[in-house]
């Protein structure tokens, strides 16, 4: 059985294949841009060129994220902590707390044994602390957001970065430049934001050990190193975390 | 400018006026989310009862209170008063389009959009002066302090009587014994303000009404708490938001939803059990987007119809103590917002809890931990969102609808 999932988010949009729920046979991402149906196309398009599939063998396709009503060939569709929830039980069992960082929301989901949330608690209000927010601050010291978390690992003084607002923190970082704040001390200082944040929004709905990380932002060293400093806990990241809610997804087809 | 430099109207403060401008505001309902009402019959009262007040409000020999949500409009009604309170009116423009006038005039004139929308949707319509001029404003200090300051703004813009008096937090025999003292002096003060004579028989008659209409809505409620009619929740909680208790016609409002509700157990048309949620918090009307996605998956308990100091009985021979009594029990803190909350919960059988933290009211965003532990302890799903249902700058649905969808999901 082949199914499909697509999570589309403000940011990006993620696809995977899995076979008989088992195997991860592909997955893709792009930008999601100003039209998500058409985003959801691609995505789809591109994921079963390279899991070397056509349409025809597709039996579910499953959708996830801020679009995932928008999508004419989706056959179900279910909101992202569900399938954050399920991907994360797909590809590591053990996890019973989840952080995900998205574009523009965070989510703390607490599992049962069985991968179902027990219980979840999202930013409101502010997308300060989320992708966004590093993608705004990336631009504003000039790097690419990729590099972001080797940058930090030479930080010897993290800077204090507010975590009011994403667009007042470019101000901010701007200001710290000019006083010629080390561009490592500014990206530690982000992340260390970054997860003060996160952490209050895990406490707000309790951390069942182990805790995993998924979305793209769990591949920042970065702040997977301030996350763990401050909680004083091992945070996994799987093989897959930008596209954990898409194979959430699909295991749900 | 708006107001003088001594916070007058520059327009004038004349109801014919304030008449028409009210009509030339309220112009356009939003019909596009009209639903079919489930109880007619009252649903019909309901809207005439509503429409009678509000063209009352603006006749020239017509008295009118503003007040707080705790003040007991008996004491007003027993005087031939209208009484008016903030939120109604807010709930009242925030239905039409209006509303983003009257919340742009705020903003025009200095008010942060962090301050409750409630409370500046009023101050809106008294900006545009549309709203009938008061001869009394009487309102409570606490618990929120914005209100507070609001009616005594209007006092200065409408050149008219303030009256405050303070709830305390906790019922004790004392407390209640202070604030009914408060309420004898409310009594001297509109006596002082009006000049007419407090008149013991009328205040009875005024008293047996409010407990009469009670009578029939706890009735009406004991019947919801068993059994899903579809719509009835709604239409008690917008009977609880008409809060003219103690005029005649709100026997006939509570009267007739129990005779249809009454109607309707006889024809069966009672449907399967929902999942049943408890809304805690403020609550828009019908017509808004959030309340209507939920109605369609589940059954919305409103935690305003179930709380006790919207249910008390009036004693009689003690009325301004069971009235004090009722205003204290009214009031929110975290002791008793866990217990009623739970009381609500065990009654109505809640499957899960919705917490509605509007937009800068710090009372609810205070309290909410406690309900959270509540619903913890036992075992109740708990989502908290944050939602402006009066200022569409404030909230984003589909934000909203994202988080309500995992929560159904988790159901």
């Amino acid at each position: 059985m082949i199914t499909v999932g697509i999570d589309i988010g403000s940011l990006s949009t993620k696809s995977a294949v899995l076979k008989d729920k088992q195997e991860v046979l592909a997955y893709d991402v792009i930008y999601t841009g100003g039209n998500n149906r058409q985003s959801a196309q691609t995505t789809f398009r591109n994921v079963l060129d390279k899991a070397g599939l056509t349409e025809d063998q597709v039996d579910v396709v499953v959708t996830t994220g801020y679009g995932r009503e928008n999508v004419p060939f989706s056959n179900k569709n279910f909101s992202e902590i569900t399938c954050h929830a399920k991907g994360m039980y797909f590809l590591n069992p053990e996890i019973r707390t989840i952080l995900d960082i998205g574009g523009q929301d965070s989510k703390a989901i607490q599992l049962d044994d069985d991968g179902n949330v027990l219980n979840f608690l999202m930013n409101d209000k502010c997308a300060a602390g989320c992708g966004r927010f590093l993608d705004i601050i990336a631009r504003a010291l000039n790097v690419q957001l990729e590099e972001m978390g080797e940058i930090s690992l030479a930080s010897t003084s993290a800077a204090r970065i507010s975590s009011m607002c994403s667009v007042f923190a470019e101000t901010e970082v701007v200001s710290l430049v000019a006083v010629g704040t080390p561009a490592p001390d500014i990206v530690k200082g982000v992340h260390d934001s970054i997860a003060t944040r996160s952490i209050a929004l895990l406490k707000s709905v309790g951390i069942r050990e182990p805790l995993g990380m998924s979305g793209g932002v769990a591949k920042n060293i970065g702040i997977i190193n301030s996350l763990q400093e401050k909680l004083k806990m091992k945070v996994h990241v799987t093989d897959y975390p930008q596209v954990t809610g898409a194979i959430g997804a699909a295991y749900l087809g | 400018m708006i107001l003088t430099r001594e916070f007058k109207l520059i327009d004038g403060n004349d109801r014919k006026l304030q008449a028409r401008k009210m009509r030339e505001n309220l112009t356009s309902y939003n019909m596009d989310n009209y639903i079919e009402p489930s109880f007619p019959k009252t649903a019909r009262y309901r809207s005439l009862f509503n429409a009678y007040y509000i063209t009352e409000c603006f006749k020239e020999q017509t008295k009118v209170a503003y007040v707080g949500e705790v003040f007991p409009n008996e004491l007003l009604f027993a005087f031939g008063f209208i009484s008016l309170n903030f939120e109604s009116i807010s709930t009242l423009f925030s239905q039409s389009e209006a509303i983003d006038m009257c919340l742009r005039l705020t903003e025009e004139n200095y008010l942060p959009r962090d301050l409750c929308s409630s409370v500046r949707a009023a101050y809106g319509a008294a900006l545009a002066n549309c709203l009938p001029r008061p001869d009394m404003i009487i309102i409570n200090n606490h618990l929120c302090d914005g209100l507070s300051k609001l009616g005594f703004q209007f006092s200065k813009i409408y050149d008219t009587v303030y009256s405050t008096f303070n709830v305390p937090l906790q019922e004790t025999d004392e407390s209640v014994a202070y604030l009914a003292e408060q309420f004898q002096h409310v009594l001297q003060e509109i006596e002082q303000a009006t000049g007419m004579a407090y008149d013991d028989a009328r205040f009875r008659q005024v008293i047996a009404l409010s407990n009469e209409a009670k009578d029939y809505f706890l009735k009406t409620i004991d019947i919801a708490k068993k059994v899903h009619i579809p719509g009835l929740q709604r239409e008690l909680y917008e009977i609880m938001a008409v809060n003219c208790w103690g005029m005649k016609e709100m026997v006939k409002i509570c009267r007739t939803l129990y005779d249809e509700t009454q109607e309707k157990l006889a024809a069966g048309e009672t449907a399967p059990r929902m999942k049943r949620m408890l809304w805690v918090g403020l609550a828009p009307d019908q017509s808004h987007e959030m309340v209507q996605y939920l109605e369609h998956k589940i059954e919305l308990v409103y935690w305003t119809t179930y709380w006790e100091g919207n249910l008390m009985l009036l004693d009689s021979g003690q009325t301004l103590e069971t009235m004090a009594r009722r205003s204290i029990s009214y009031l929110w803190n975290s002791v008793r917002m866990r217990e009623q909350t739970a009381y609500v919960c065990d009654e109505n059988e809640i499957d899960c809890i919705i917490l509605v933290n509007t937009w800068g009211c710090r009372n609810m965003m205070g309290l909410g931990q406690a309900v959270r532990e509540m619903a913890l302890l036992k075992k109740i799903k708990f989502l908290s969102v944050d939602v402006d249902i009066r200022d569409k700058n404030n909230y984003s649905f589909s934000q909203v609808k994202n988080r309500i969808d995992a929560f159904l999901e988790i159901l």
